[in-house]
């Protein structure tokens, strides 16, 4: 049942890979933009700025989401037989979205942040019209179609050779004992259960919310709305992670020697994640006074606990796997090994963030952000960005140039040091998501300028070298 | 079935209420054309145009989507040609539903369900949140009962059909 289909890495998840690695690369540079402009070492108008800011919000949950997919995609497909004509066509979706989205916010000037909450995409207050909301919106539909399909073939893909999902999550394992299913194949079944039903909620409130957007006078209960966004958004986003740490389970064992064994507290942690994932995100609700109290109760103990039962196996498999095991060190197992850094560090600050007491002060400074940098640049990106660099180099362990070595160590120094900024903003109360900072704040917004740009570099240096792996042999063939 | 669905006093009687002619006549229609449909030969021309049981599933959708609008519910109380029509295209739907169902397969149907699913609950979100009265026949209480129905319904379609996904079986019809 096991049995790996040893296969190189295919065209489409090479696209995938590609484009996750420049637009990576891009969202960076706006990054890097932003906080020069909050720090006005750069003239950016308001305007521009909370249109780069929407951009680079919606572009990193997009392009974590299609690395994601990518890593789950090529892994997954050593175990079960799908069709590559989903990834096309996920791809085309999602590049199609992608031009509405950025046309909607580069050339229809919209700029509501990635979330997209109600009522703020119908009041763009001469800023954006409605066209350029329904643009933005359309376009993140139409980028959840193409998932939708995309883990329907997962679904389908999965159910043909395990059954169902009950057998694919392993819960017959943890009666019996035998038979388990592949790390990657309970990750991949996880990630396929929680994102449909994401999608569903995104695909109801996005189709409300254009309703809406030229018929004002049926409104949304703004509440309703907010916590159908979230539970999309929060959802999807999480979901990356899920599906880059795959990279985790499939690559570290090549380097290591030991393989990746499934045992019952590892179903049992991921069957429970399927669970809270779904029930985590009234942790971004708990400023929203009107939302019932339960729901506040269960947003900060389902904060406490969501993470922790996979990411606490997975940090102490890594460790374990890793101990005097000879690992052979070259790009893709540093960067996979930060990886479990970067998400073990950026979950702390959520954790923290998702006490009521705390969430009341801290939830609306830039303390946030630093949760989410640390999670995202230092987990779900620095997965990808292995992953990236394993098909790069065929799917076998390389050497480590002093070079490598030295911008690993800059994207990992500088990385955690920007994220430090924006945590160390928001233990100060600098607020988030504004463009002009006061000058009390100015060196906060410096000093991560600098980091931004350390990296900025290094990334550019990982992905570069990345990219011609992966181009070369095509343009040989 | 049908017969009892067409005799003007059960007729009316559904009609009378928006919640029962949406959330009870429409299904019974559809089930109506789901059994004559199972009591046909099957027919190899037919599904040739009906792959993977896409054009049946299509069909089925849109003509859920145009029933669910309501001035096409005002026009079936108040146009008997309308309402005929609105007999015979559930009927249809209902037996493009059973001749298409098998062959779909999980992605098909998943697309399908992706798709009414999410239509039945913003439609339902419609009927409840509009500041008046959408259809002529009905008054508001009406329609709140029925957009609470159509949520309701497509929640639990969802659970189901989420549900599903768990059951033990390594039978996947189609491909597709």
């Amino acid at each position: 049942m096991n049995m790996q289909n040893e296969m190189p890495a295919v065209g489409a998840v090479k696209v995938y890979a590609a484009i996750s690695g420049v637009v990576i690369l891009l969202m960076m540079l706006f990054g890097l933009v932003m906080r020069m402009t909050q720090g006005q070492i750069l003239p950016i108008e308001p305007n521009v700025f909370y249109q780069l800011m929407t951009a680079h919000g919606i572009g990193m949950v997009a392009i974590a989401g299609l690395g994601g997919s990518a890593v789950m995609w090529h892994f997954l497909g050593k175990y079960v037989n799908l069709r590559a004509g989903f990834a096309w066509a996920n791809l085309a979706f999602f590049l199609t979205g992608v031009v509405l989205v950025l046309g909607g916010i580069f050339l229809g000037g919209f700029a509501a942040a990635w979330t997209f909450l109600y009522p703020l995409p119908a009041n763009g207050m001469g800023m954006w019209g409605k066209h350029a909301a329904a643009a933005y919106m359309g376009g993140v539909l139409l980028v959840g179609v193409g998932m939708l399909l995309f883990y329907l073939e997962s679904a389908r893909a999965i159910i043909r050779k395990y059954g169902s999902f009950a057998k694919a999550l392993g819960w017959h394992f943890l009666k019996s004992g035998q038979d388990a299913p592949p790390a990657t194949v309970i990750a991949s079944t996880v990630v396929t259960i929680i994102n449909i039903i994401a999608i569903l909620i995104g695909a109801v409130i996005l189709t409300m919310m254009l309703i809406n957007l030229y018929v004002p006078e049926i409104a949304i209960h703004p509440l309703l709305a907010k916590n159908l966004i979230f539970l999309f958004g929060h959802v999807f986003i999480n979901s990356t992670i899920y599906m880059a740490v795959i990279a985790v389970y499939e690559i570290l064992p090549k380097y290591t020697g030991r393989p990746w064994n499934v045992y019952k507290p590892f179903v049992w942690a991921w069957s429970a994640t399927c669970l809270m994932v779904l029930t985590v995100y009234p942790h971004h609700l708990l400023m929203d006074y009107a939302q019932p109290l339960w729901m506040h109760i269960m947003g900060q103990i389902v904060s406490y606990t969501s993470s922790l039962p996979v990411l606490a196996l997975t940090l102490t498999a890594t460790l374990g796997s890793i101990y005097r095991s000879n690992i052979k060190w070259d790009l893709t197992s540093a960067l996979l090994v930060l990886s479990i850094f970067g998400w073990s560090a950026g979950v702390i600050p959520a954790v923290i963030d998702g006490t009521i007491a705390v969430n009341q002060v801290m939830h609306n400074t830039l303390w946030v952000p630093g949760h989410f940098h640390l999670y995202l640049l230092l987990g779900c990106v620095t997965m990808i960005l292995a992953f990236t660099n394993w098909i790069a180099n065929k799917e076998q362990a390389a050497g480590f140039s002093g070079l490598e070595k030295a911008m690993l160590w800059v994207f990992a120094i500088s990385a955690f040091a920007y994220a430090l900024m924006f945590l160390l903003s928001g233990q100060a109360s600098v607020p988030r998501r504004w463009a002009v900072h006061l000058p009390e704040w100015l060196a906060y917004s410096q000093v991560a300028s600098l980091f931004a740009a350390g990296v900025v570099i290094s990334a550019m240096a990982i992905i570069v070298r990345a990219m011609g792996g992966i181009i070369r042999p095509a343009r040989q063939a | 079935m049908l017969l009892v669905l067409a005799i003007p006093a059960v007729r009316s009687m559904m009609e009378g209420d928006m919640a029962l002619h949406m959330l009870l006549q429409f299904p019974l229609l559809l089930l109506a054309g789901w059994l004559l449909a199972k009591g046909l030969p099957a027919r190899a021309r037919l599904q040739q145009w009906n792959r993977a049981g896409i054009a049946g599933l299509l069909m089925a959708s849109l003509v859920l989507m145009f029933w669910m609008i309501p001035r096409a519910l005002d026009m079936a109380l108040s146009d008997s040609t309308v309402e005929l029509l609105k007999f015979l295209t559930l009927l249809m739907a209902g037996a493009a539903l059973k001749l298409s169902w098998q062959s779909a397969g999980l992605i098909v149907r998943g697309f399908f369900l992706g798709n009414v699913l999410p239509m039945m609950m913003v439609v339902g979100w419609l009927y409840v949140e509009a500041p008046v009265r959408i259809c002529n026949a009905y008054l508001t209480d009406d329609q709140l009962r029925a957009g609470s129905g159509l949520l309701a319904l497509a929640i639990a379609g969802s659970v189901v059909w989420l549900l599903a996904f768990f059951m033990s079986t390594n039978q996947i019809e189609g491909d597709t």
